[in-house]
């Protein structure tokens, strides 16, 4: 079942376009959301919960229209913006006290025993937390009114490898009775190296990829050679072409590789065909 | 049930999966009617994607190996000795061919690949 | 809805907004320009929406199931209430002043702290929504500008109300005066002051939630 559907969102802005933007996410995944500083990541999350307007597009939640059902859309979403930074002074048991009344479904057992989980003291304030322990605490809020979508922006970035990794070890342990869904952005492509089941890839406002990590990864690979390989006939094939002294790098469609003999082949992964990709 | 995931070997990650765990079937390590553990947890142990672990499993149900029932999950497929000793010497066969092109294009001859497979399986 | 206004003041409202409430005492002062009392009020609700944006009230409001014309609602009720109650916290230290300070030549600075005081209160009030929200919500981002404008605003109104009162000899018989026999002259600028203020409001909400709708946050 698609928990999150994504049809067409476009959105003008003077520096960037959002441009058709679609993706689905099915329920029980985890989907890694790439693309460079300011290709769209953050107004496409924005537009999804309508923090933003978008020009034209359709959302929909567990199959509910987002714009028509937006009140009980929120309440299947836990929404994490950024690094958890807002009423720093304020304790957890004060902010999860004004939360849980917006929410119906709201389990404070659930939440206390994330707490204890997570290792939060609810008499801590915000400020007192790394960051790390911030994502927690958003996700144990999320977790406790029962969110079956969790969309996180950034989640990772500033973190440091060994809370990151302890994160992203939690995130699967989230999703593994098949009943949520994770959707992330993250420019740590070996995040998702991890984790993720599916990729959507944005870049300059459109989706140019949405699709398995499995089928991404292996569409592509690292093709190296020397100056003399590099001939007119291959260069149209070769993605973000690295020349250098001795030699080229560049990405090729693994459908393309028949067509070409005596290169050295490697498999790709996330961040070297983010790499080439952008250089195009 | 061992798995051990390498990330420098070239092969897909299923690949691994599906060949470490039909090994220890052929082997009888995993002997028939063994439950496999359900597909998400073997994802998050192994900290891999859920959809790579289903592509594994579906290779080895594909190959005959596992059998599924619908709401209890995944089990090892009793099978007769010779079938077992067919579905080895298959799954051998596979590899083997694909080493051969391998060594073919390295211009070793037949003789050459005999003895060095003579020498090397003394040594192990 | 009322999610959010525990939210306004669980989280959102400043401390110095509380002590700013009880500046209503200062209707006990003898002689003092009693408008001040109530601009300090405006200041109260200005720290509310400084401290929100320090504190990244957005991003936490955001996450929550909440429509952007609901958070404007919750805050500008949380507005009216600083307000409401200040107001109310002042008549009965202005009845307290009028009675341990019988003097007979009244207040020597500015209009007594009577029945129309408070409507011409009630219409400060409603000037400063009507600037100072619609501006903000058009940024939800800048708090300073429009206080300035309401503050030019708001400094305006009371200077010219208060020279009404003093140089028009009926205003200053009728009005400016805590004697009984006058009540009657007075209670209509309060009821006035109600309306306006009550409209104001209303009109006030409409345009800031129009305005915060087209805000992309």
């Amino acid at each position: 079942m698609e928990i999150l559907s994504v049809q067409n969102l476009n959105k003008h802005y003077p520096k960037l376009d959002l441009k058709n933007v679609s993706f689905n996410l099915e329920q029980g995944y985890i989907m890694g959301f790439i693309g460079r500083n300011g290709a769209g990541k953050t107004t496409t999350i924005k537009s999804i919960m309508r923090l933003v307007h978008p020009d034209s597009g359709m959302v929909t939640v567990l199959g509910k229209d987002f714009a028509a059902e937006e009140f009980s859309c929120k309440q299947q979403i836990g929404l994490v913006l950024g690094q958890v930074s807002y009423y720093p002074t304020k304790k957890i048991s004060v902010i999860a006290d004004v939360t849980r009344r917006f929410y119906p479904e709201w389990d404070t057992n659930a939440f206390v025993s994330y707490l204890k989980r997570f290792d939060l003291d609810p008499d801590k304030t915000v400020k007192e937390l790394s960051d790390g322990m911030r994502v927690k605490f958003a996700l144990a809020l999320a977790l406790s009114h029962n969110a079956r979508l969790l969309i996180l922006d950034e989640p990772t970035s500033g973190l440091d490898p060994v809370s990151r990794d302890d994160l992203l070890e939690l995130f699967q342990e989230l999703i593994e009775n098949s009943e949520r869904s994770i959707l992330f952005s993250t420019q740590i492509t070996s995040d998702l190296e991890k984790c993720a089941d599916f990729i959507t890839y944005i870049k300059k406002g459109e989706i140019i990829a949405s699709t398995s990590k499995d089928d991404l990864v292996n569409s592509y690979k690292i093709v190296k050679g020397t100056r003399v390989q590099l001939t007119e006939t291959l260069l149209p094939r070769l993605i973000g072409c690295k020349k250098n002294d001795f030699g080229f790098t560049a990405l090729m469609r693994t459908d393309d590789l028949p067509t070409v003999d005596g290169l050295e082949v490697a498999p790709a992964d996330l961040e070297s065909i983010m790499i080439h990709i952008e250089k195009e | 049930m061992d798995i051990v995931i390498s990330n420098t070997s070239g092969d897909p990650i299923y690949q691994q999966i599906f060949e470490q765990i039909s090994a220890q079937i052929i082997k009888g390590q995993l002997p028939s009617d063994t439950c496999l553990p359900p597909i998400r947890t073997v994802a998050k142990e192994l900290r891999i994607s859920v959809i790579t672990v289903k592509r594994a499993w579906e290779e080895l149900e594909h190959a005959g190996l596992i059998y599924t029932m619908a709401g209890k999950g995944c089990f090892v497929s009793s099978l007769q000795p010779n079938v077992l000793n067919a579905k080895r010497n298959q799954l051998a066969g596979e590899k083997l061919a694909k080493d051969l092109e391998y060594y073919k294009t390295l211009g070793i001859s037949l003789e050459e690949i005999i003895a060095m497979l003579k020498k090397n399986y003394d040594k192990g | 809805m009322k999610a959010l206004l525990f939210k306004e003041i669980k989280l959102a409202m400043h401390p110095t907004t509380y002590l700013f409430m009880v500046i209503g005492a200062m209707l006990m002062i003898p002689s003092y320009p009693y408008y001040v009392a109530f601009v300090y009020t405006c200041l109260g609700i200005f720290f509310i929406f400084l401290s929100a944006r320090e504190n990244k009230d957005i991003f936490f409001t955001a996450s929550l199931p909440v429509r952007k014309s609901d958070v404007v609602k919750s805050r500008i009720i949380t507005v009216a209430i600083v307000e409401l109650l200040q107001l109310a916290i002042g008549i009965p230290f202005a009845i307290i002043g009028i009675r341990i300070n019988p003097n007979a030549a009244g207040n020597m600075v500015g209009i007594e702290a009577n029945m129309a005081f408070f409507g011409l209160v009630l219409i400060m009030y409603a000037l400063f929504n009507a600037i100072f929200l619609p501006l903000f919500y058009k940024t939800a981002v800048n708090v300073g500008i429009p206080l300035v404008f309401a503050g030019i605003a708001v400094t305006m109104y009371v200077v010219a109300v208060e020279l009404a009162v003093q140089m028009i000899p009926f205003f200053k018989t009728h009005l400016d005066t805590t004697a009984p026999a006058m009540a009657k002259y007075q209670f209509p600028i309060l009821i006035a002051g109600m309306l306006i203020f009550a409209l104001a409001l209303w009109l006030t909400f409409r345009k800031s939630a129009a305005n915060f709708e087209k805000v992309d946050l």
